[in-house]
């Protein structure tokens, strides 16, 4: 917890010039649609898929944005409901975040 | 010409900047008026980081919808936060997330003021 400061210094120097939040959530996307959903199940970095049996109510989510990647609909839809929105509920959220800095950055100094 | 730090001295330096220039063409009266109005609508950054640690522990998404994101709300909501993920960035950006919010709140009370006017 010590080192949030410090990243968050970093991740406000560099918000300036684009938002970070805009990148990420497409990097993420692209990282998900480029798995492959039917691989074996190695490692999960997820902490309560160590501890829960069923894991958190996310479980599936990557798993179905992948699917949804390669137009498997039904497997999508059974991998997570909520894939289909959350690819579209994020990209609305770094059009409103790109939106947001062409209309304010210019007020934004560090 | 009226300074808002006068007016507002607990805002963060960010949001200082962007709301001296709404502030700066108003008299003492509209600038009294602008702040009172715009003090009960802004989001404090620390509630949106105390909001967003309670993710960890249980309901993920409260940030969201204080800052007017429903539909992000209710992802992180129904997913845990995007499996945790969107709740540590959250963390790193919870400033972020309340200047945003802020300043477009500014933004709809001057237009409230031109309106009322």
């Amino acid at each position: 917890m010590s080192q949030l400061p410090i990243v968050r210094n970093y991740w406000q120097q560099a918000n300036t010039w684009v938002p970070l939040e805009a990148l990420l959530w497409p990097v993420g996307l692209v990282l998900l649609a480029s798995m492959d959903p039917a691989g074996v199940h190695l490692f999960s970095f997820c902490p309560f898929s160590w501890v829960l049996e069923n894991g958190c109510p996310g479980c599936g989510l990557g798993h179905g944005i992948a699917y949804l990647a390669r137009g498997e609909w039904q497997a999508a839809w059974a991998a997570h409901p909520l894939a289909a929105p959350a690819v579209l509920l994020l990209l609305w959220r770094c059009g409103s975040l790109l939106y947001f800095h062409r209309t304010h950055s210019n007020h934004l100094k560090h | 010409m009226a300074s808002i730090l006068h007016l507002m001295p607990d805002l963060e330096p960010d949001e200082m900047g962007y709301i001296q220039t709404l502030v700066k063409p108003m008299n003492e009266d509209e600038a009294r008026q602008f702040a009172s109005i715009y003090r009960s609508r802004r989001r404090e950054p620390m509630l949106l980081l105390v909001t967003t640690i309670v993710g960890f522990f249980g309901v993920a998404g409260i940030q969201r919808f204080l800052t007017g994101q429903i539909g992000m709300g209710l992802l992180y909501f129904f997913t845990g936060g995007l499996c945790l993920i969107g709740t540590i960035i959250d963390l790193v950006n919870h400033k972020r997330l309340a200047y945003e919010y802020n300043v477009k709140q500014a933004d709809q009370v001057i237009m409230m003021m031109r309106h009322g006017r």
